[in-house]
Order: C-alpha cells, then sequence, then structure tokens
C-alpha cells in the first residue's frame, strides 16, 4: 500500500512526503490528502513528525562517527536548518583518509554505508562546507578534476542554502543558477536579496570561514564485572548489582543525568547472553526503585518461560552466568519538578505511581498497563485508541451518546425473532444468547451507523439498546446488508 | 462503653472499642440514598468492596465505575485543606486561601481497571465523567499477573481506586488485596459472583446487584448491603439511571419512585 506522510494545519491535510510506489499512482508532496485518494483509493497514511526527522538525522550522524571524529549537522551561521532544505551531514575528513587507504576507498566505505542504510543521499568532498554542499547539486560534468576547480555555472541556487523567500524572489527574477547569480553586481546584492547571500557565495569560494558544530560526543555509561567463575546464587548477582548500579549512578549524577533505559546483559557459559531492560517512564537516579525493577526482571528470566526443551532459559535455568554488564542507553536530564504549595501532598505519590507503571511494565510488558484516547469516530470500535503515554486532556474529544461499558470484540453472532417477521426493518421480540432464549421488554433504536466506505467498510449497522425481562440491557445489531444479528456490548 | 474478655482464664478489660475504619477518609458517592445505605458517610478509603452480582448476569460495570469516578473527585467540602498544605486557614488572606481552595479541588489519584479480557469501553467510561488522563487499563494475561498487578496498584501511592472482576479468592489472596488497599488508602472495587465461589472475602462492604425492569428510558438496578459495618445490613436501595438526561438517582422504594425526591447527580463529560 503507498505510504504518505501527512501534515494537519486546521483541517486541511497536505502531503509531506510519499514513498515510491505512492509517486507511480501521481502523487506528489504538496497535495491534499483529498487529491491522492482521488487518484489512489488505499492509501496508508501516516502524520508527519519533523521531531522524529531530526531524531533519525541526529541518529545517523552519530552512526557516522565511525568515519571521523568531527560529524556536523549544522555550521556555526546556520544553526536552525530550513525545513524547506534537505536533510545534510557535514563531515571532518581531515586526517581521517590515512586510515581507509586514502580519500577516495574512504568515501567508497562512506558510500556503501548508505546504501546499505538504503539512504538515498548525494556525497561530495571540498575544502569547505558551503562548496561540498554546493557539489552535491552540481552535475557531474562539471564537478572538479585534478586540474581545474569545479564550476558552478550550472548549479542550482537551492545550493547556496538560502532563506526560502530569497529563493522564491531569485526565482521570480529568472536567476536559477550560481553561474546566473555571480553575473550580477556584487554590490547590489546585499540591499537587494540581505547580506546573507555575499556571505553564501564567499564561503562557496573559501573567502570566508564556516566553522562546522561537531556534535558532542558522549561517554557511553557501562559498568561491567567478570566472574571468576559461574555465579548462579540471585542473591549475589543482586549483590554485584547494586554495587555496579551505584557506580553507574555516581556517573550519572555528575552530568546530571538520570536513566531512562539500563540494558543488564548477563553472559552464560554455554547458552546465548540473557539480556534485559529496565526502562524508567521518568529519567531516574532512584537507586530503589531500580532495584525492585531488576528483581523483577531478574525473576521473569529465571523463571522458565515454557516447559519446552527447546526454550533456552528452561534449559539454562539452574546454569550460571559469567559476567554482568549495565549499559545506560538512554539518559536524559533529570527533571526538577517545583512543588506547588496546593499539591504538596501529591507531588510525591504522582512519582510513585509511576514507579509502579514501571514496575508492571518490567514484570509484565509493556502492553500489560495502558491508557487510552478518544478517536473522532462514529464505529464504535475506532472510537478509543490505547496508548503507552499519558494521553492530553485537553484535547476536545467527541463523547459518543450512550454505550455500553462492556463491549465484545468481535460481536458474537445472535438468533433475533424481529416483528413483524417478514421485515428486513423491524424491531426485535426475542434473541438466542448461549442457548438461552432472551424475551425483548423494551428496545429503544435502531440508531443507524454507516461503515466507512473509504477504509472498505461497506455495511451499515443498525443499533438496539434492548432489555430482556431481568432487566439485563443488551446493545445488539443488525447488518442491513446480510439481515445478520450480532450482540456488541452489555449495558451491565 | 466498657468491653471484657476472657483470656487464659483472666478477665481482661479492653479499652475503649476502635471501629475498624475509623479516622478513615470516606467518599461520598454524590447519592443520598446509597450514601446512607453506606453508612452516611459512603465507601472509606483504604479498603476493599465488593458488588456482588447474579451468576446469571453480567457484573455490575456501571456501579463500579460510579464508585471509581467518586473516589479520584474532589475533596467534597471545599474549606477542608490538606494538612500539610497549610499552617493554619486564618494565616492566608481569604483570595488566597479561596484560590487555594479551587487549586486542590482538581482530581486526585488514578483510576486503574483489570480488564484481562479487553472488554471494557472506555468512550463509554469517558461518557460516565471518568477522565480518560487518569484512567489506566490493566491486560494482564493470566490470574497470578492479574492479582500481582492488582496489588501493586492497590499499594502504590496516587491510586485512588482499582477496579477487578475476581472470582475464588483464597484467605491468603483475600487478606493481601486488603492490606495492599490499607497501605495508601486506595480503595479496591472488586466485581465478584454472588454465591458459593465469593464466600472468601476480606471486604469493608458488599454490596449485592441485582438488574431491575424500568421504563425505556431507564436503567435500574437493586442494590442491597449484604455486609458492611453498620446496622444497615439487608437493606436495599434501587439506583436509576436515566440514559436521556444522563442523570442518576437513588431511593429506597419502588412503588413511589416517581414522585419520590431523590439526589439527582447530573453527569459531567470530562474527555
Amino acid at each position: 500500500m503507498p505510504k504518505l506522510l501527512l501534515q494537519t494545519t486546521a483541517n486541511r491535510q497536505t502531503i509531506v512526503a510519499c514513498c515510491d510506489l505512492a509517486a507511480t499512482h501521481g502523487i506528489k508532496p504538496g497535495m491534499t490528502l483529498a487529491q491522492a485518494r482521488a487518484l489512489c483509493a488505499k492509501l496508508d497514511a501516516v502524520a508527519w513528525r519533523p521531531d522524529l526527522d531530526e531524531k533519525s538525522l541526529e541518529a545517523l550522524a552519530r552512526y557516522l562517527t565511525r568515519f571521523t571524529p568531527v560529524v556536523a549537522l549544522a555550521t556555526r551561521d546556520v544553526v536552525e536548518t530550513d525545513a524547506t532544505l534537505p536533510p545534510h551531514v557535514f563531515l571532518d575528513l581531515t586526517g581521517c583518509e590515512h586510515l581507509f587507504g586514502g580519500l577516495r576507498p574512504m568515501c567508497e566505505q562512506i558510500a556503501t554505508t548508505l546504501q546499505r542504510l538504503r539512504i538515498p543521499a548525494g556525497m561530495a568532498v571540498a575544502p569547505t562546507p558551503a562548496a561540498a554542499y554546493a557539489l552535491t547539486y552540481t552535475p557531474l560534468a562539471d564537478r572538479p578534476t585534478q586540474v581545474a576547480g569545479p564550476a558552478y555555472n550550472r548549479t542550482a541556487i537551492v545550493a547556496l542554502r538560502l532563506p526560502d523567500d530569497v529563493r522564491q524572489s531569485l526565482h521570480h527574477l529568472g536567476i536559477e543558477t550560481i553561474g546566473q547569480l555571480q553575473k550580477l553586481p556584487r554590490e547590489q546584492l546585499p540591499s537587494r536579496f540581505g547580506r546573507l547571500i555575499l556571505q553564501r557565495l564567499d564561503q562557496l569560494t573559501g573567502k570566508i570561514p564556516e566553522p562546522l558544530i561537531a556534535l558532542p560526543f558522549i561517554t557511553p555509561v557501562l559498568e561491567s564485572l567478570d566472574f571468576d567463575g559461574l555465579v548462579s546464587d540471585p542473591l549475589s548477582l543482586e549483590t554485584i548489582f547494586q554495587s555496579l548500579l551505584t557506580k553507574v549512578l555516581l556517573t550519572l549524577e555528575r552530568r546530571g543525568l538520570g536513566i531512562g533505559q539500563l540494558v543488564v546483559t548477563l553472559k552464560r557459559s554455554d547458552a546465548p547472553a540473557a539480556e534485559f531492560a529496565l526502562n524508567c517512564s521518568r529519567p531516574s537516579r532512584d537507586a530503589r526503585a531500580l532495584m525492585i525493577l531488576y528483581r523483577c526482571a531478574f525473576d521473569k528470566l529465571a523463571m522458565p518461560k515454557s516447559p519446552h526443551r527447546h526454550d533456552p532459559y528452561a534449559r539454562n535455568a539452574g546454569d550460571g552466568f559469567l559476567s554482568i554488564t549495565l549499559d545506560v542507553q538512554q539518559a536524559r536530564p533529570l527533571q526538577y519538578q517545583q512543588v506547588e504549595l496546593a499539591h504538596a501532598a501529591h507531588a510525591g505519590q504522582e512519582h510513585a505511581w509511576q514507579g509502579t507503571v514501571d514496575l508492571i511494565r518490567t514484570r509484565l510488558g509493556d502492553e500489560s498497563i495502558e491508557q487510552v484516547e478518544l478517536q473522532e469516530s462514529y464505529l464504535p470500535e475506532h472510537a478509543y485508541k490505547r496508548t503507552l503515554e499519558v494521553p492530553a486532556p485537553s484535547a476536545a474529544q467527541m463523547i459518543p451518546a450512550d454505550r455500553p461499558l462492556q463491549m465484545l470484540a468481535p460481536p458474537a453472532e445472535l438468533r433475533v425473532m424481529v416483528s413483524p417477521s417478514h421485515d428486513a426493518d423491524g424491531s426485535p421480540l426475542s434473541f438466542n444468547l448461549q442457548g438461552s432464549v432472551h424475551k425483548v421488554i423494551q428496545s429503544v433504536g435502531p440508531e443507524r451507523i454507516a461503515g466507512q466506505w473509504w477504509e472498505g467498510h461497506n455495511k451499515t449497522r443498525d443499533y438496539f439498546d434492548v432489555a430482556d425481562d431481568s432487566g439485563s440491557h443488551y446493545w445488539i445489531f443488525r447488518v442491513q446488508e446480510t439481515g445478520k444479528w450480532y450482540l456488541h456490548g452489555l449495558f451491565t | 462503653m466498657k468491653f471484657i474478655t476472657a483470656s487464659s482464664g483472666k478477665l481482661v478489660e479492653l479499652g475503649q472499642l476502635q471501629r475498624p475504619n475509623a479516622g478513615r477518609q470516606a467518599v461520598s458517592t454524590g447519592l443520598d440514598g446509597l450514601d446512607q445505605l453506606l453508612g452516611g458517610a459512603g465507601l472509606v478509603r483504604g479498603a476493599v468492596h465488593e458488588l456482588l452480582h447474579p451468576v446469571d448476569s453480567a457484573g455490575p460495570m456501571f456501579l463500579a465505575m460510579l464508585l471509581a469516578r467518586a473516589s479520584c473527585l474532589p475533596i467534597s467540602d471545599p474549606s477542608v485543606l490538606p494538612a500539610s498544605a497549610i499552617g493554619g486557614p486564618s494565616s492566608f488572606a481569604p483570595a488566597f486561601a479561596k484560590q487555594l481552595a479551587e487549586e486542590t479541588q482538581e482530581e486526585q489519584g488514578v483510576i486503574v481497571i483489570s480488564d484481562p479480557a479487553g472488554q471494557l469501553y472506555p468512550p463509554a467510561a469517558a461518557q460516565l465523567g471518568i477522565p480518560l488522563s487518569r484512567l489506566y487499563l490493566l491486560h494482564p494475561k493470566n490470574r497470578a499477573d492479574e492479582l500481582w498487578a492488582i496489588c501493586e496498584c492497590l499499594g502504590s501511592a496516587g491510586v485512588s481506586a482499582v477496579v477487578a472482576s475476581l472470582g475464588r479468592l483464597s484467605q491468603l489472596e483475600a487478606r493481601r488485596l486488603q492490606l495492599a488497599a490499607e497501605r495508601n488508602g486506595s480503595m479496591g472495587i472488586f466485581i465478584r459472583p454472588a454465591g458459593q465461589v465469593s464466600n472468601v472475602y476480606a471486604a469493608a462492604t458488599r454490596l449485592l446487584v441485582i438488574p431491575q425492569p424500568a421504563d425505556a428510558s431507564c436503567r435500574c438496578w437493586n442494590i442491597q448491603l449484604v455486609h458492611g459495618h453498620g446496622a444497615l445490613a439487608g437493606q436495599s436501595v434501587f439506583l436509576e439511571y436515566n440514559r436521556e438526561t444522563h442523570s442518576l438517582r437513588a431511593f429506597t422504594e419502588l412503588a413511589d419512585r416517581k414522585n419520590a425526591a431523590a439526589t439527582t447527580l447530573r453527569f459531567r463529560a470530562i474527555a
């Protein structure tokens, strides 16, 4: 199914990006969702999250530190990148090329790495960042050779990293390449297009330096201990964990950080290493809470999950461990909250509850405790979605009419007598549920809910709130197209 | 009043007899009729309350939600401020004291609902006025996990109520749940089938809830106090919910319910 990224502004849904498959249908970024649906009915549209884009770009940049220690997402005068420009990463290769056998083999390795990650990217090497950026936009024939320097005559203006409005005004004047721009009188440019344009042109030729802001190198917080023999006693392991945790917390305290995720790896002698993660919903340096999480996760690990002999945990439940490693995978700044006078009593409670949620998630899995968010949909089963985070309380949401508290998924099929019996629109008289006949005393309805035809649900349901002679209320529906009856919920 | 007991052949005078729930904060259900059945003040915090239902009908989720909602509502009397918040009311200017009172009116604690089968319909809970930002759903995979998770939630600070459907409990399990609820003052609301299955319990209050036939626009339940501290055991009230006006009332006599001046509680939808 073609995939799209959507940006919603007021009630206009604009496409930000689309996959290749969507492009073959003629869908382009900038279209509205309705236009795209007209071209291809079945689309997988997801809300665009620029923060995730930034995160993955940073992750890529960090990955590229294997080639050079200086990797930058921005230069000093462009701290905030323009969202309309394609994302870019600068690598300072100075002094690193000999480690890879020269510049060309190094570039080939970087290109292979990007290819393996399936990231389509243009790549160029130049003495200045601006020149390297511009070269990625330069036609291959104009790229520099050993003899002559680069020629930017045919390079698109976008290569200068100018703001959108400047690019637009240059476009209106018919200036599309750097060559055309360079032919204009230099002294008139700042008054017409701002000071940045000259700066960019000078950076291109290297007249003005453009320092890179390298990503700060973060030393991983990692503590480990190798045992001289096999250790299988949970209490001994706990003591070792505690002493290592103290060291980890001390390091984090110096940096002002708290643990977001701590991965504990226990190596075994003859089986794959056991690994579990302790997740904190809020960054934490609370040793007691982390110890409780550790105990929970360790219990789950030591207990054989299934009696099958193939299960590595079951087979090696009695064996010991060779080493333990504590690796802080996520560390975030500790949030200090000012305790409000009126909520002094509740501040600690909130914290305690978050600890309990972490504990339940560690032992029973992430999906074992969830929250819900309302969604605007008339279809009862689509009116909410589950979430792991606290839903925003302010979001004005549609609250549906009277709905049962207990809903069956999927609805159970019923045999219903209707009156008049030949009528497809009749109201129910009695129904048969699990072998017992319930006589309908009252029925309220029908409430007609049409299917979401654009999602492929074409069936229309007629819902009735029926009460039987015992006073129990049921929410049943008839599918108009097939005439079949189903029990969907119980008003309990 | 003096209490005397015999212990290993000697008569011993007991001190002032403490009521089991003395000193614990009670939560009004918002319905006078129901509050009176529960001893005047409503349900006590830090205890387990059981809602029993006939085996052939479904568990009274509606009443459970109503009680859970009451447990996370603000302190009923705005003049009562938490002792930790202020040194004394007179030390504050009236306007500030009023503002402080308003701020403490926010909902407190979270509601946890154990829903192993995934059958709870949260929009209906939201419609009953349960704030979804404070609602957590538990999805345990087996009974042991469920009991463990319920115990953890009940014992955690910051939880106002835990709602769960429980079947048979051992003496140990029932006691464990009771102690967990007492630890931090949260309320356990357990839905259990009436009869042999639920004859082991450690609940402060047990209510038998039986659905009743009613008008087309209403749903009605008969709520009987099976066990509770007070002399009202065996008495019952009727609870009626009007699905059109979204109003609730509790009254003692079914015969005069048309004329009864019962408390009406209107739901406010909170998303």
